[in-house]
């Protein structure tokens, strides 16, 4: 087990009587992978902004080690972050870019400790070779920086801000200015880079993906609260309520009754699940994967519905099918034509039940249902447009 | 049909550029010409150049020009600069407003910015007089000075204050192209937010604010009107003292000092341009700079010079700043207000070297223009030279101090028919300058017989080709001459009758136009033939058009006198009276009367003059010539000088001219 590094306390904070950040608490563990997940307007720009100081939250305590951290300028926190575009100095060559921060810091003087000099040119030129090394860009040095691709830019990035050896390295949607492919290469180079060096990387962004594929642990936000904690596992199989149901992966998000442990009613009819802790009959949201529902003839369905809408996806086909008004979500490799008539068998394990909240009735109904209905999410807006 | 439409419109843009570009060109072109006319090309030489860098007034207000350019550039430049990065960090909508705010100084008309800082100036100084006044009275540690005049002072905070606009106008652009987490980079990676400004923010904005400066500069240097209402009396940009030359005529020296001016403002403008298309070409990125004397400059040796030098220059703007306000308040000064060229400049330089006072020169318009100067409050002068009729008006005013003639011995010289004259019967206002009649100048060849009588000034023969004065008072007289009548009636119905010969002519086609420094290229370019104007202007017409002839008309003319005055609560006394025994002393009358072409009023140099110039110039001066630079007494007993009218009168004409619609 890790020990704690930073806690958030009770955080909150408002823009012009805008709740951006409703009694927060998270804390983070030394060498974890922690993404902020959530849509634009969340928060997560704004608590990660907090934890490298350059927002004052408006009450609640930050503290690092177990020291409140609140007023500590962020020149003087052993946090460095990744901007979002990177913010590269234009002036400067690579080599300056990743010396910068070198170049800044003061250490006692070996002659007078009550002195302090500068570091000596040698350990600042060994250090960012050695980092540029680390992130594949030898040989890059004395270019300009609009002269480098846009993973290029992003490697001087984490290169700028891992030369100075934080303790934790903050990364502001780092890859959101990349094409798919390069988005995935760097996925895992980061995954790579923070386990080599072993310290806490703290990543806000909106992509679920991308928090399943690199992160320990996703705090998954919305209008300024936490809405789950938990591994990418957790997050998605057990997810708490039905906004994290409908924003990791794709979710049919139904109403059911809870009959007793283990048996929900959906529709009128029973299914078994693995579920219980309920009072009987409480009214439920149930979470159906699109991959978990097996087509079968209408004669041995469970359920019986009308296909109205099928897309070819390369790996399987999505198709919409129709149960009594509320449209379904199914992922198959089947193909079943558009006006056919199918049955739907559901196994125990893939039926997930959750408390009702305020975000039921609000998700998992495919009645919109269009090409884009998840890639619409990428297009988001960037967040925090007035912080600066 | 789409070739010819071509054609067409690059003969327009020529045609546009031709009108554009033209009157610059000649001015360019007369500033080389060897005599001194702007319309005859005598050869070639630079003349004109050097005796503008031996124009002693020239160059002190390019002095001040520079000084306060330089000056105000560097504190707009700051100000503006940091203003630019406050109005950034700005919620838009205030950054909007803020930015309008900003941008209306520079679509407001200059004249109105400039009358606004004068009667914002002249306020505070009343307000600042009254607490200076106080505080002086309560403690007796720190005496603050009671008396504030416009100045460098005043120049410096208007020209500062129009510039900072243009600098936030310039710097705003590159700031908002700024990656804004530019300046949370550098603080993430150790920098407090001014480190982060000097290693960050300002080398982003650094084109921005190089242009701005440069752009304020330019401003700067170009400026007249806001400076004419800000200078005060004791400094004078470059601009103000151009047109100060140009109320007498402009010679090919002002074409000098402009075609210098024009050509210092198109280098700048063509920098500011280059620098703009290159940032534009580098894709609005900036260069890496000459990287060499950067690296050079980045070592540690190389840092401590670079900081040493930031200090130094930081130190001699301040001591610049102290020198300059220091150096006008340790040594006596003396605040003249004159006419342009109406003074032989050497004699300033000789005063002040005998006499160790130093002498700010200025000049005023006309006597009008000079006497609501006074009364803004704006004109803080000791000594003016006013025409006759207008001397009686200040006195009935009230607005002169007497004079201690014990201080100026050389009064004795003064000629005695030039002494206890109407505007200052008593002698106890005034001290004569020069004097002059007004006739009329013809060309003999356009003419073909000479002329005696005002009346070809009203002549149909002459119908196109006669010039008339551009002010009421001297169109008038010429005709109240013409009818036998008083230059100083008040009789409506001789005025009347006066005006009606006016209109009459006018109507008739006579005048070729009303003019007043115009005449000097219309007659000695051969362009109109009769025009009445002053005697010693004149000679100077001759030196350029020798078929010129001068004549003060059978009926007799206007004659006047130009005398120096101290204004009432003159700052510098007693500089004032050294300064006037000074030009009434005979060198300086005979060096005016050589400069001047008008006559002298000290009886010395009146008799002198002759031999001085014979020895000046080695050849004879001809009796004519002598008698219209001073005008022999039988001609002097048929003119009459100006009086100050009654304001009924004053009105009448006013009413007269209006009507005459010119």
């Amino acid at each position: 087990m890790s020990k704690e590094l930073i806690r958030l306390r009770d955080l909150c904070m408002a823009y012009d009587d805008e709740l951006v950040l409703d009694h927060l608490n998270l804390y983070i563990n030394d060498k974890e992978f922690l993404t902020l997940l959530g849509p634009s307007g969340c928060g997560k720009t704004t608590t990660l902004r907090i934890i490298g100081g350059f927002t004052t939250p408006g009450s609640g305590d930050v503290l690092f080690d177990g020291v409140r951290i609140n007023d500590v300028p962020p020149y003087k926190r052993q946090i460095n972050t990744v901007f979002q575009k990177y913010a590269l100095f234009p002036h400067l060559n690579v080599f300056e870019n990743v010396a910068f921060g070198l170049r800044m810091q003061r250490k006692p003087d070996p002659a007078n400790p009550r002195r302090k000099v500068k570091l000596p040119e040698e350990e600042i030129r060994e250090r960012v070779l050695e980092m540029l090394e680390a992130v594949s860009l030898k040989g890059f040095e004395n270019r300009r920086t609009d002269a480098l691709s846009g993973g290029q830019q992003q490697r001087v990035a984490i290169a700028r801000a891992l030369v100075n050896r934080p303790k934790v390295l903050l990364l502001d949607e780092p890859l959101g200015a990349l094409d798919l492919k390069l988005r995935k290469d760097m996925q895992i180079e980061l995954k790579r880079i923070q386990q080599q060096v072993g310290i806490t990387f703290i990543y806000v962004t909106h992509d679920q993906e991308e928090a399943l594929t690199m992160s320990d642990t996703i705090v998954v936000m919305d209008k300024g609260s936490i809405q789950q904690i938990g591994t990418p596992e957790d997050i998605y199989n057990e997810p708490k309520n039905a906004f994290v149901a409908d924003f990791i992966g794709e979710s049919n998000i139904i109403d059911g009754i809870m009959v007793r442990d283990q048996l929900v009613q959906l529709y009128g009819r029973q299914f078994p699940c693995l579920d219980s802790g309920f009072a009987p009959s409480e009214p439920v949201d149930v979470v159906i994967r699109p991959e978990d529902i097996d087509i079968v003839p209408v004669e041995q369905g469970q359920l019986t519905g009308t296909v109205t809408n099928v897309t070819f996806k390369g790996m399987q086909y999505d198709i919409i099918v129709d149960f009594r008004g509320f449209k379904w979500l199914i992922q198959t490799t089947d193909h079943s034509p558009v006006g056919a008539r199918i049955g739907i068998k559901i196994d125990p394990d893939g039926i997930h039940v959750m408390k009702k909240s305020r975000y039921s009735g609000l998700y998992g109904d495919y009645s919109s249902f269009s090409d884009e209905y998840d890639e619409l999410d990428a297009v988001e807006p960037e967040e925090g447009g007035d912080e600066a | 049909m789409k070739k010819q439409s071509r054609v067409g419109s690059r003969a327009l843009m020529a045609l546009v550029f031709l009108f554009l570009y033209a009157p610059v060109l000649l001015l360019i072109v007369f500033s080389f010409n060897k005599g001194n006319s702007n319309t005859v090309w005598t050869g070639f030489s630079l003349d004109w150049y050097r005796s503008l860098f031996h124009n002693r007034l020239v160059m002190r207000s390019v002095y001040t020009t520079l000084l306060v350019s330089l000056l105000a550039t560097a504190i707009a430049t700051v100000a503006g600069t940091f203003a630019a990065i406050g109005f950034y960090s700005l919620r838009r909508r205030s950054r909007t407003v803020l930015s309008t705010v900003n941008n209306i100084p520079m679509m407001n008309a200059d004249i109105v910015t400039g009358v606004a800082m004068c009667l914002f100036f002249v306020a505070f100084f009343s307000f600042w007089s009254g607490f200076a006044g106080w505080f002086n009275r309560i403690q007796g540690v720190v005496v603050l000075p009671e008396r504030l005049t416009l100045g460098f002072g005043t120049l410096l905070v208007a020209h500062v204050t129009f510039n900072i606009p243009y600098v936030i106008l310039s710097v705003g652009p590159k700031l908002r192209q700024m990656d804004k987490n530019l300046v949370d980079a550098a603080q993430d990676l150790g920098c407090t937010w001014m480190q982060a400004f000097w290693k960050v923010i300002l080398p982003e904005i650094k084109p921005g604010i190089a242009s701005g400066a440069l752009t304020a500069f330019t401003m700067s240097v170009d400026d007249f009107i806001i400076s004419y209402f800000t200078a005060g009396s004791s400094s004078s940009t470059l601009a103000m003292t151009i047109y100060g030359m140009t109320k007498k005529r402009v010679t090919p020296e002002i074409n000098a000092v402009s075609t210098l001016l024009f050509v210092t403002v198109l280098v700048l403008l063509v920098i500011v341009n280059l620098r703009e298309s290159h940032a534009e070409r580098q894709g609005g990125v900036q260069r890496p700079a000459p990287r060499k004397l950067a690296q050079m400059l980045d070592t540690p040796k190389g840092r401590i010079f670079r900081r040493g030098a930031a200090v130094a220059l930081a130190a001699s703007f301040l001591i610049a700043v102290v020198l300059l306000t220091g150096a006008t308040n340790a040594q006596p000064v003396v605040n003249v207000c004159s006419w342009g060229e109406y003074i032989d400049e050497d004699l300033i330089t000789q005063f002040e070297e005998e006499t160790g006072i130093i002498v700010n020169y200025q000049t005023a318009e006309s006597n009008e223009a000079l006497y609501s100067l006074l009364k803004s409050g704006a004109g803080d002068y000791d000594v003016i030279v006013p025409s006759d009729y207008m001397i009686s008006q200040l006195i009935e005013e009230d607005m002169l101090a007497e004079l201690d003639y014990g201080q100026i011995p050389n009064y004795a010289l003064i000629s005695d028919r030039f002494k206890g004259l109407t505007y200052d019967p008593e002698e106890r206002y005034s001290v004569p300058y020069a004097w002059g009649t007004v006739g009329i100048i013809y060309n003999e060849t356009m003419v073909g017989e000479p002329i005696t009588s005002w009346s070809a000034m009203f002549d149909s023969r002459y119908a196109g080709n006669v010039l008339m004065f551009r002010n009421s008072r001297d169109a008038m007289g010429i005709a109240l001459s013409y009818l036998g009548y008083s230059l100083n009636t008040t009789d409506e119905g001789e005025l009347r009758e006066a005006f009606q010969l006016l209109r009459d002519a006018k109507n008739r086609g006579v005048y070729q136009s009303f003019v007043m420094d115009e005449i000097f290229q219309k007659l000695e370019g051969g362009n109109a033939a009769i025009g009445a104007y002053y005697a010693g202007d004149y000679l100077t017409m001759l030196e350029n058009n020798e078929d010129l002839r001068f004549v003060v008309p059978e009926e007799g003319s206007n004659w006047f006198m130009d005398a120096m005055c101290v204004l009432k609560d003159a700052p510098h006394y007693d500089e004032a009276m050294a300064w006037i025994n000074f030009i009434a002393s005979t060198e300086a009358n005979l060096a005016n009367m050589d400069y001047l072409w008008y006559g002298s009023p000290n009886q010395e140099a009146l008799e002198q003059y002759p031999a001085y110039y014979e020895e000046l110039y080695e050849e004879e001066l001809e009796q004519e010539a002598y008698d219209i630079i001073a005008a022999p007494q039988e001609v002097l007993d048929r003119c009459e000088a100006y009086l100050v009218l009654p304001l009924e009168t004053r009105k009448l004409y006013n009413d007269l001219w209006t009507e005459l619609g010119i």
